[in-house]
């Protein structure tokens, strides 16, 4: 009996490993796969011959590097500046008692209906005059604000995970407030940081629409405005596509791998409240 | 060392001004946050709700103007409303029920040790890296029979009659941007009900098994009532983030073929960029939002009894 | 090196007040110790006193300072957290000296600090572990060291032991006592646990409700608690409290207790009217079966029922009936044959009881005639 709920349970992980992987493999197979015979071969598992061509193209000719190098601004950015914020915020509602604070987490709960279809036009009718209508800045702006309220959701939940007793005990210590979150609570929060930076990094680097609208010079779209382009080119290669795709999935991919852990750790500490 | 204690007459307003700043610091640390959010999301969405009641329409300047709630009228009488209504139900729904579904089976399975969980926790949770346009490509492909082989999987199961792209299938088309969904989406169900999962307390489970409780029982009693407050939170959270989003089925079939797949998010989106009708695209856009409002409120209306 | 005085200090949550007018003097190197049920607000005084909570009225002084408004940092005290709030990222040594590089000393000057903090509680071994690799009374011990290395004017601490177990428990207490002998700075310690207020304090302020009940020597509370609060809060087991009634009055005063015997009051409760509705206190240690007594003052003998008896080793508590009262009595070196058994005589020392008001709870007479 045991030995067979034990099969059975390995057959259902493997049933998951499968549905999560497969189509990642066979965005990598038809990458690999030389354009010949990409329609010949083209449900079989492995193709008989690989080459690496089209990534060679995506790297040396295609404009994805400039894209990338984009995106990596754009996401970094983002990252940097959500976490400061969500930090702020995130140490207000955990550590003071201020008139106003369920009404402000309300308030952040509410922006998450908001529509993001809705506001991209206005947005970019009040970007324009001020110049910040295809820039970086501006996408980082725009990505900012609509990360910013779940990531200062996380942050907190971290923050309260860290019992406030360090911060007092520093502050008599010697410390000022300020001091206490710098030496004490920041070096305590590092997997926090990093969860947040992770998350925020890879909403940033996925995001489309508003990099879409918002940019329009070849030289400062990001790669899901550039592989989109490529969608919509007539006669699309799609080894070369696949290709640049599965580049595109490399720093999200490592950002997410090294996070997750502490992402379900965070959760979990503000789990108990939720 | 201290001015205050040496001049009793002065002694106070320093203090005074030092506990109004003290009252001032958690401002400090919300304002540059909530400022960027309010500027950035709320006075856009203003501006969005007032377009709605104006007939705009770009390429026609010269007839914009406050047209109170006729952009409403024409919704009600607007059939392709009603059908992108009833598929963003459609969408929304089944995208949430199976993530839910799968996510918590995962959280079930990662909450157990096993040999190389570690590895296996980071492989299946790795579909929430790849951008969400990026795994509606994904499928897009995975979807065609001449570069992959799960039609052909498909119909040797019998869901089709043979291996065939359902997105130019009108009545499974939806069902394209519904599986990319579920598969990127599964992952962030497990991550939150995982963390729900760790922080129940072990010893509850010792103290079931103990009074004989079944695995079932322990699963019904303890683990589920533990879980719901998760649960609901996350439903809420995903459900909104489903319904608004519209790339999936923007990259996948554009709401074809023949709005067979349209959502309100998709066609609000292709209303403004297409017809560049933003009026339209607006009020749209509000009849969505008041109705995640409702639904949102319900919701958690519905947790606050069940709470109790 | 430095008096603590607290005048009319109060604090609320919004409406509800967690402390209020409360006015203490604290003398220098004095050994003050808060004792109180769970919730009477000890932790909020002393967080006041560190600086923690803001004050919403009357005034806290340490030395000649008014420090309603100043941060902990500028107090010059020091505090021991109940879960002990070791920062977590640092070694025992670098927590200990954390105070003193932040208020920029000298590195040798540090180091010798240190040095002689960890020597006085034995933390030598551990100086470069990090916290999570100590045991619970390890940790304690690295709490105090960063208390003292920064010789403040006043020690602050919030029910440091109670993360204990019972036999460290007792260890810590003593090396505290040792430690304030040796440092002699101004202890402000709060706990809920009578003994530790009993062994270490050289004043206890007895709370309750945000108010305090009694100030007083560990002696004067435990012999002259002035409500039956305080009588049932101080003492293990604590004391007997008996409803009576008085029955005479002028020179012979007596009280009798409800379905019991009529006991004789000392000459400070002439003054009770008879009739007066009163609570009775007993200390265990006043009662005993005849035969094991110790010398009385003023002994009354009873008859009762024992219906328990509690070994203790050195000691015994004996659970008796006296018409329909429970009451508990405390002997030493009891002998082996103590056994429950019916129409046991008694003695009680009355010199040693305590009269309170049956509706208020305060203490009647003046005893000191007794
Ligand atoms: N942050 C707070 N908000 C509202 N009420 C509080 C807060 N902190 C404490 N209180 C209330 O103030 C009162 C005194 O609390 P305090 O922590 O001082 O009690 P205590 O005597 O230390 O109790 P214990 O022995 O349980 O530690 C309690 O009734 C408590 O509920
Ligand atoms: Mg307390």
């Amino acid at each position: 009996m045991r030995a067979v709920t034990g099969t059975a349970l390995w057959l259902v992980r493997l049933l998951y490993l499968a549905f999560a992987l497969f189509p990642l493999l066979w965005l990598l197979r038809i990458a690999l796969t030389p354009d010949e015979i990409l329609y010949r071969e083209g449900t079989t598992l492995w193709p008989s011959r690989t080459t690496l061509a089209n990534f060679a193209y995506v790297i040396e000719e295609s404009p994805f590097p400039v894209f990338f190098a984009n995106t990596i601004v754009v996401a970094l950015g983002t990252a940097a500046a959500v976490t400061l914020l969500a930090a702020g915020i995130g140490y207000a509602f955990s550590r003071f008692r201020f008139r106003g604070k369920s009404a402000l987490m309300v308030f952040l709960v509410i922006t998450q209906l908001f529509p993001i279809v809705m506001v991209i036009t206005p947005l970019y009718q009040l970007l324009a005059p001020i110049g910040l209508v295809d820039t970086r800045i501006g996408l980082i702006l725009v990505f900012t604000a609509f990360n910013l309220p779940f990531a200062a959701f996380l942050m907190h939940s971290f923050y309260e995970g860290i019992p406030a007793e360090l911060e007092q005990a520093a502050m008599i210590d010697g410390c000022t407030r300020f001091q206490a979150l710098v030496r004490i609570v920041l070096p305590l929060m590092l997997p926090g940081i990093g969860a947040t930076v992770g998350f925020v990094f890879t909403a940033a680097w996925s995001e489309l629409l508003f990099s879409l609208m918002l940019i329009t010079s070849e030289s400062k779209k990001t790669f899901a405005v550039g592989l989109l382009g490529f969608v919509g080119k007539s006669g699309v290669d799609w080894g070369q596509m696949m290709a640049a795709a599965t580049l595109a999935l490399i720093p999200p991919a490592i950002f997410f791998t090294l996070i997750q852990k502490y992402l379900v750790g965070g959760l979990t500490a503000g789990a108990v409240k939720a | 060392m201290s001015l205050a204690a040496d001049n009793p007459a002065t002694g106070r307003s320093p203090g005074t001004f030092r506990r109004r700043l003290r009252a001032a610091e958690p401002y400090g640390y919300v304002a540059p946050g909530l400022l960027v959010v309010a500027l950035v999301m709320l006075v856009p969405l203003a501006v969005g709700i007032s377009f709605s009641f104006q007939n705009y329409v770009i390429f026609r300047p010269a007839s914009r103007g406050w047209s109170g709630f006729e952009n409403y009228a024409e919704i009600w009488s607007d059939r392709t409303f009603w059908l992108a209504l009833s598929n963003t139900a459609k969408w929304t729904f089944w995208s949430v029920a199976f993530q839910l579904g799968l996510g918590l089976g995962l959280a079930l399975i990662l909450n157990k040790p096993f040999f190389g969980r570690a590895v296996f926790q980071s492989l299946v949770f790795l579909p929430w890296a790849v951008p969400t346009f990026l795994s509606g490509l994904n499928w897009q492909w995975l979807y065609n029979p001449l570069v992959s082989p799960l039609p052909a999987a498909l119909a040797a199961v019998g869901v089709l009659d043979e291996p065939r792209n359902i997105l130019s299938d009108p009545d499974l088309a939806l069902w394209g941007p519904i599986t990319a969904m579920i598969w990127w989406g599964v992952p962030f169900f497990a991550i939150t009900l995982l963390a729900a999962l760790r922080s129940i307390p072990s010893d509850l489970y010792e103290a079931a098994a103990i009074d004989g409780a079944t695995p079932w029982q322990a699963f019904r009693h303890i683990t589920v009532p533990f879980l719901l407050p998760m649960i609901t939170i996350t439903i809420l959270l995903r459900t909104v983030w489903v319904a608004n989003s519209p790339e999936l089925i923007f990259v996948m079939t554009e709401g074809g073929p023949a709005n067979s797949s349209q959502t309100l998010p998709n066609y609000v989106f292709t209303s403004a960029y297409s017809s560049m009708n933003f009026g339209y695209a607006s009020a749209l856009a509000t009849v969505l939002m008041v109705m995640l409002v409702i639904y949102s409120v319900l919701l958690l209306w519905v947790r606050g009894r069940l709470g109790r | 090196m430095a008096e603590v005085t607290l005048k009319g200090v109060a604090k609320s949550y919004g409406r509800t007040p967690a402390v209020r007018e409360f006015d203490l003097d604290i003398a220098d190197e004095e050994f003050v110790v808060f004792v109180g049920p769970s919730g009477c607000g000890k932790s909020t005084t002393l967080r006041m006193i560190a600086g923690l909570e803001d004050i919403t009225g009357g005034e806290i002084r340490i030395g000649d300072r008014v420090v309603n408004d100043l941060p902990p940092r500028d107090r010059n005290i020091s505090m021991v957290f109940q879960n002990y709030a070791l920062y977590p990222h640092m070694t025992v040594r670098e927590n200990q000296a954390f105070g003193l590089r932040l208020a920029g000393r000298a590195k040798e000057e540090i180091a010798r600090k240190v040095a002689r903090a960890s020597g006085i509680l034995g933390l030598d071994p551990y100086l470069e572990r990090r916290p999570a690799a100590l045991s619970g009374g390890q940790r304690q011990r690295v709490a105090m060291g960063r208390a003292i290395v920064r010789d403040p004017d006043v020690f602050l601490f919030d029910e440091p032991l109670s993360n204990l177990d019972a036999k460290l428990r007792g260890q810590m207490r003593t090396e505290i006592k040792k430690l304030h002998e040796k440092v002699r700075t101004t202890v402000i310690y709060v706990t809920h646990d009578q003994v530790e207020a009993m062994t270490l304090a050289d004043r206890i302020v007895v709370m309750r409700d945000g108010r305090i009940e009694q100030v007083g020597t560990p002696e004067e509370v435990y012999h002259r608690p002035v409500s039956d609060f305080v009588a049932s809060f101080i003492g293990s087991p604590p004391m007997n409290l008996l409803e009576g009634r008085i029955v005479a009055e002028g020179d012979a005063p007596a009280v009798a207790l409800s379905g019991g015997p009529v006991l004789p009051l000392g000459p400070g409760h002439a003054r009770l009217p008879a009739g007066a509705s009163v609570t009775l206190g007993l200390r265990p240690e006043a009662i005993a079966p005849q035969g094991m007594a110790g010398p009385m003052r003023r002994p009354f003998a009873f008859e009762a029922d024992i219906t328990l008896v509690e070994p203790l080793g050195g000691e015994a508590l004996i659970f008796l009936a006296l018409g329909d009262r429970e009451m508990t009595a405390r002997v030493f070196r009891p002998p082996a044959r103590l056994a429950p058994a019916r129409g046991v005589q008694f003695l009680v020392d009355l010199a040693e009881a305590s009269v309170f008001d049956g509706g208020t709870g305060r203490r009647l007479g003046d005893d000191g005639a007794n």
